[in-house]
């Protein structure tokens, strides 16, 4: 590649980034139709750009794992079951009458469907899903167990105000304690957590602008152009 | 230039443009400075973890997993977790460390697969990089849980980093590193995920030490500019606070300042 074309590589990229990314700010303060219809256009295309990276995704996986399986790679069973289910759910997906995805896990079941993508969605892949997501009350057992382990000072004031947040969240706490360990409990969450949390939030707006800055400005090349340096 | 005269024009959001603008001409102008002279930061813990869990992996002969969230590359976590993997993907490759990158999200796999190859590249070992380094698992969050879980438990990482954009997700993929034995380093900018890495994880990045943390491992002197501009603009946020406070004190009902930031 000659020097022309890799610096066009670079700039080209960055150029458009920033030129859409600061309109796209400009618009959220400032209401001025022009760059309010420029947005919703880039908002458009950002959907049919994800949609184009989804196809050229989905051929990337498929040459990767179509090498594994003709070179017989460890787990190249996996492999075929990975492009015969990702393309099953594609055709299957074709001809979905009802909507399918993007509907509430606990959303209403309309009975009597016969969809098959319907189907595969309600009745296998939600059902499997919520038994992962249920494995979280296990595991928040056992972090709070070793986060609750009194080590030092740190640690014992997070075992008393978690303790304290606790009972006054659950039914019990008020029960055995009365009223005023729910008044300690919203004092809890409504004081030092809300201090906390908002001086975290303010951290995380500056890095925002920061990380932005470097990304629209070119700083930061890693992640738009997969560059190391 | 009265809003009265352009109603057309005016969203209220006047003043947090002024306030935007000038935390940007805080980290361009340090940026700027950075490539003149060498700037002090002070050290984080999580991020000196990153490499000695690198270096514990690389004596135990163990692998080092990295996860890059669930979210797509519209999100500014998954672009920050991604300019992290290229810094620890060159230092695996310095010292000839496996890895193993775990993905949701079929257009990240794409974006992680070329860095990671580009840092095997730029260390002069484009031969060790194999496909099966960056791993697409599931499109589904739950489904790509399990196939990580999965992961950690067959290859047994001894180093587990998670930054990027996480959900529910987060605290099963920190706990089953934690049970294999994994030093873990985590960093988002959820805080309704923050306390559960907190919880399950060695060190945490929170706040903006998350989107500082490539430039800190990288150890990139114009990245470091941005570091120190992004410290400014907490100082001016301190500063907005504490007028504020004092101001709402001595003028009872005149929030003079937050009419100000909503011009």
């Amino acid at each position: 590649m000659s020097r022309t074309a890799s610096d066009l590589k670079k700039i080209v990229p960055i150029s458009l980034a920033c030129v859409i990314g600061v309109i796209g700010a400009f618009s959220y303060f400032v209401k001025y139709g022009p760059t309010d219809a420029f947005k919703a256009n880039m908002v458009t295309f950002d959907t049919v750009l994800s949609l184009m990276a989804m196809a050229i995704g989905i051929i990337n996986l498929s040459l990767i794992h179509g090498r594994f399986i003709t070179r017989r790679r460890k787990g190249w069973v996996f492999s075929i079951i990975l492009i015969v289910f990702m393309y099953a759910a594609f055709v299957i997906g074709l001809g979905a009458t009802e909507r399918v995805y993007g509907q509430s896990f606990y959303g209403v079941i309309p009975l009597g469907t016969t969809n098959l993508a319907y189907f595969l969605q309600t009745a296998i892949l939600n059902p499997a899903s919520t038994t992962v997501m249920s494995l979280l009350a296990f595991y928040i057992a056992s972090a709070a167990y070793r986060t609750f382990r009194i080590r030092n000072i740190d640690s014992a004031i997070l075992l008393i105000s978690g303790s304290l947040v606790l009972l006054g969240q659950a039914p019990i706490g008020a029960f055995f304690f009365g009223s005023g360990v729910l008044d300690l409990k919203t004092w809890i969450l409504t004081v030092p957590n809300m201090a906390g949390s908002r001086g975290t939030t303010i951290g995380i707006a500056v890095g925002t602008v920061a990380m932005a800055v470097r990304v629209l400005f070119g700083y930061e090349r890693r992640p738009t152009l997969g560059g190391v340096e | 230039m009265r809003a009265a005269d352009y109603p057309e024009l005016w969203t209220g959001r006047m003043g947090a443009l002024v306030l935007l603008l000038v935390l940007s001409a805080f980290v361009f102008l340090y940026l700027q400075l950075s490539k003149r002279r060498s700037l002090f930061i002070r050290k984080l813990a999580g991020i000196d973890a990153v490499n000695e869990a690198i270096g514990r992996a690389t004596e135990m002969g163990r692998p080092v997993a990295f996860v890059p969230g669930i979210g797509g590359l519209d999100s500014l976590d998954t672009m920050c977790g991604l300019a992290i993997l290229g810094e620890i993907t060159k230092r695996c490759v310095e010292l000839n460390t496996r890895l193993i990158v775990l993905n949701r999200n079929l257009v990240v796999q794409a974006a992680s697969a070329g860095i990671v190859r580009d840092a095997y590249k730029a260390g002069g070992k484009e031969e060790r990089y194999s496909e099966d380094i960056v791993r697409y698992l599931a499109g589904d969050q739950f489904a790509f849980a399990a196939g990580a879980l999965g992961s950690y438990k067959r290859d047994k990482p001894a180093a587990n980093f998670l930054f990027g954009a996480f959900w529910a997700e987060s605290l099963e993929l920190a706990e089953v590193g934690q049970d294999v034995g994994a030093i873990q380093v985590a960093g988002s900018s959820s805080m309704a995920q923050v306390p559960f890495f907190v919880a399950a994880c060695d060190y945490c990045l929170i706040g903006e030490e998350f989107y500082a943390a490539a430039a800190y491992i990288g150890h990139d002197p114009v990245l470091t500019g941005s570091i120190v501009g992004q410290d400014w603009g907490k100082i001016t946020a301190i500063a907005l606070l504490v007028i504020g406070i004092v101001s709402a004190y001595a003028l009872g009902t005149n929030p003079w300042l937050t009419k100000l930031l909503q011009f």
